[in-house]
C-alpha cells in the first residue's frame, strides 16, 4: 500500500487558505451590512424630507404671513382662527394645526439623529412678501462625509395662494 | 476475491488532488468576491447619484419658490439665475450650472409666464449627468396685468 505522506501539509494549506477566504468574506459581509444600513437610513431621511417640504410649502403658500418666535418655532396663520405651527426639537419636527387655540391635527417628521433643524423667515420683494426657510444641518462639522442627507435647505414662499384679507364688514343702519 | 482486491486498489489509488481542488474552489470564491465588490461599488455610486439628485431637485424647487415672490416686472431668467447656488449643492455637485427660462404665454385674459429651471452637473468621471428640470407658471395679478 503506497500512500503519500503529505496530508498534514495539504491540510495546513487548506486551512490557511480557508482562513483567508473567511476573512475576506466576513469583511465583505460587514461592509454589505453597513451599506444596507446607510442606504435604508438615506431612503428614510429622503422620504421624510420630501414629505416635510411638501407640507411646509402647502402651508406657507396658504398662509397669510409667517411669524418666527424663535429659530425652533415657526407659526403660519392661515385665517383668523386657524394656525399651523412647526416646532423643531433636535432632529424632530412637529407640525400641528390649531383651530381657535385647540389642536386639531398633529404629526411629526423624524429626521436622522445626526442633524439639527432651524427655521428662518426672509423678507422678499422690498419687505412686502416673505420666504420661509427650513435648514437641516449636521450636528457636528466633523460628521462623516458618508452620512448623506444631513444637509437640506427647504424654502417656501408665503401667501402666494392665500386669498386676500377680506375688508371688515360694516354694519349699515337704514336711514 | 479478485473483485475485492480491485475494489481495495480503487480506494487506495486516490490521486492527491486535495490542493488542486482547494485552489479551484478558491478561484470560484474569488470570482464571487470580485463580483460582490463590483456590486458594492455600483451601489455606492448610485447612492451618491441619488443624493446629488435630491440636492439638485431641492435647489431647483427653492428657485421656483423665490421666483413666485418676484414682482411681475422683475420676473426674468437673469433675475432667477442671479442668486448664488446653495452651499450643499456647491459641495456635492461637480461644475453645477443653473439655467432658467421665462416664456410669455397667454392664458385667456390673464398674462402668464412659464418658468423652467434646470440644474446640470458632472459626475466623478467628468461625464454630464441627466439634468434636473422643474417648471412652474406665474399668472399676472390684476394690478400687474399690462
Amino acid at each position: 500500500m503506497k500512500r503519500r505522506g503529505s496530508t498534514l501539509l495539504e491540510m495546513l494549506t487548506v486551512i490557511s487558505l480557508l482562513a483567508v477566504v473567511m476573512a475576506i468574506g466576513s469583511t465583505l459581509l460587514i461592509s454589505l451590512m453597513r451599506m444596507h444600513k446607510r442606504v435604508t437610513s438615506d431612503i428614510d431621511q429622503r422620504r421624510t424630507l420630501a414629505q416635510l417640504a411638501d407640507r411646509l410649502r402647502q402651508d406657507a403658500h396658504a398662509a397669510v404671513k409667517a411669524q418666527l418666535p424663535s429659530t425652533e418655532r415657526l407659526t403660519l396663520p392661515l385665517t383668523d382662527q386657524t394656525v399651523v405651527e412647526y416646532a423643531a426639537a433636535g432632529s424632530q419636527i412637529t407640525r400641528q394645526v390649531l383651530d381657535a387655540g385647540m389642536v386639531t391635527h398633529r404629526e411629526t417628521f423624524a429626521l436622522s439623529p445626526a442633524c439639527k433643524v432651524q427655521f428662518a423667515v426672509e423678507n422678499a420683494d422690498d419687505g412686502r412678501r416673505q420666504l420661509v426657510r427650513c435648514e437641516v444641518s449636521p450636528l457636528a462639522e466633523t460628521s462623516s462625509p458618508r452620512e448623506f442627507a444631513a444637509n437640506a435647505n427647504l424654502e417656501a414662499a408665503v401667501g402666494i395662494s392665500s386669498s386676500p384679507p377680506r375688508p371688515a364688514r360694516r354694519e349699515e343702519t337704514p336711514p | 476475491m479478485t473483485r475485492q482486491l480491485r475494489h481495495h486498489d480503487r480506494i487506495h489509488r486516490r490521486s492527491g488532488s486535495l490542493l488542486t481542488e482547494c485552489v479551484l474552489a478558491l478561484g470560484v470564491i474569488m470570482v464571487a468576491v470580485v463580483l460582490l465588490a463590483q456590486l458594492m461599488m455600483t451601489a455606492a455610486i448610485q447612492r451618491r447619484l441619488a443624493e446629488q439628485k435630491r440636492l439638485a431637485l431641492e435647489e431647483v424647487a427653492n428657485r421656483l419658490e423665490r421666483a413666485a415672490l418676484l414682482p411681475w416686472s422683475r420676473l426674468t431668467a437673469d433675475e432667477i439665475e442671479s442668486a448664488p447656488l446653495g452651499a450643499p449643492v456647491q459641495r456635492a455637485l461637480q461644475e453645477p450650472k443653473l439655467i432658467a427660462t421665462v416664456t410669455d404665454e397667454q392664458a385667456g385674459p390673464v398674462a402668464a409666464r412659464r418658468i423652467d429651471v434646470q440644474l446640470a452637473w458632472h459626475n466623478a468621471a467628468g461625464m454630464a449627468v441627466e439634468p434636473v428640470t422643474l417648471s412652474a407658471w406665474r399668472f399676472a395679478a390684476q394690478e400687474e396685468t399690462p
